[in-house]
């Protein structure tokens, strides 16, 4: 698993991810079923893949309840049913992080996924400052966009996300409905002082509503 | 969590952090409470009493946010029929912002973690926005969801 392409033919590798994790011909990987979701990515830059032997310890399947199931507990955030429903190792959850993910190199960073949501919202929200950037209606979803961008960028520092690029592009987005929204501002004062004031401008507008009405009735 | 504090050493300092951190929902209630009144008093299906949408004006498109504030008018005077043709999404979504609020703020006055939703809430939104904003823009479909044209 560590170099699947080195040795082998080219027919080989065909074969080696189907019959390679279940099969008795690599008894090297003691963690035979938690091998097929990692040697995508992490694979050949991972020479201490049988560090990642450590997780099955606490239990079968560690990974994906860890990256599933945590976040719908954190969610509820009621205290005993998150101690009752996950097991006792993931009360101490950044603590638990670290070391059993920060064995394995490839891996970076060591990251949960529980705040996640925070990212997604202020990526979202961005969007929607942008499209909703008409006046002060904009301004309100990007400032929260942006609140809450910096929040999932100082959770994804913290471990508890891992999405901090896509938090960055909510804060960028956010600024930009901002921006855009306030541009919206400034040519309607722009309108205002070119229109002759308020009359010439409520003038122009009442025309252009009319005309607009008479496009689409 | 307020049964693990002691009593007597304890409450001040909760009371304290805990207007501390209602302060952030308190002042945005007020802010839309203040706007929810001027909205009502000043009624915005008055041509131009609060200008004209800029997006309509500049590129000829309705966003997803027109007719927001002639809806929240309505709302706010029991007119639901009037809010619905003003604009459908904003009257379904500004009461889901109220309970949002009320449920932020009561965990946040307890002092519980922060919400962390699953994340397909913020995809749904943001589908059903983008899509509000195309459809209400279809010319068969503005009398349905654009905005009720100006009286």
């Amino acid at each position: 698993m560590s170099s699947p392409n080195e040795p082998r033919d080219p027919g080989a590798p065909d074969e080696q991810p189907g019959t390679g994790p279940g099969s008795p011909d690599s008894p090297s990987q003691p963690s035979g079923p938690d091998v097929p979701p990692y040697p995508a990515g992490t694979g050949p830059d991972t020479p201490a893949a049988p560090g990642y032997g450590q997780p099955p310890a606490y239990g079968q399947g560690q990974p994906p309840a860890y990256g599933q199931g945590q976040p719908p507990a954190y969610g509820q955030g009621q205290p005993p049913a998150y101690g009752q429903g996950q097991p006792p190792t993931y009360g101490e959850q950044p603590t638990y992080g670290q070391p059993a993910y920060g064995q394995a190199p490839g891996y970076g960073a060591p990251q949960s996924t529980a705040r996640n949501s925070l990212g997604v919202w202020s990526l979202v929200l961005g969007i929607l400052s942008i499209v909703l950037c008409c006046l002060v209606v904009g301004i309100v979803p990007g400032a929260i966009g942006v609140w809450l961008g910096f929040k999932g960028r100082s959770a994804a520092a913290r471990g508890e996300a891992s999405n901090g690029g896509m938090a960055l592009a909510g804060i960028i987005l956010g600024i930009v409905g901002i921006l855009a929204s306030l541009y919206m501002i400034i040519s309607l004062s722009i309108g205002l002082a070119e229109y002759g004031g308020l009359d010439g401008f409520l003038q122009y507008v009442e025309d252009e509503v009319e005309r607009q009405q008479l496009q689409a009735p | 969590m307020t049964d693990v504090r002691q009593p007597a050493a304890g409450a001040g300092h909760a009371t304290a952090s805990r207007v501390r951190r209602g302060a952030l929902p308190l002042a945005l209630a007020a802010a839309a409470a203040g706007a929810a009144t001027l909205l009502v008093v000043r009624s915005p299906y008055t041509p131009l009493s609060y200008g004209f949408c800029p997006s309509v004006l500049f590129l000829g498109v309705s966003c997803p946010g027109c007719g927001g504030l002639r809806a929240t008018h309505s709302l706010l005077t029991g007119d639901l029929a009037a809010a619905w043709q003003a604009n459908p999404l904003w009257t379904v979504a500004a009461p889901l912002l109220v309970v949002a609020w009320g449920v932020w703020t009561v965990r946040r006055l307890r002092g519980r973690p922060p919400v962390s939703a699953p994340t397909w809430p913020a995809w749904l939104v943001l589908v059903v926005v983008v899509g509000f904003a195309v459809l209400r823009n279809v010319p068969a479909l503005v009398p349905y969801l654009g905005p009720a044209p100006l009286p």
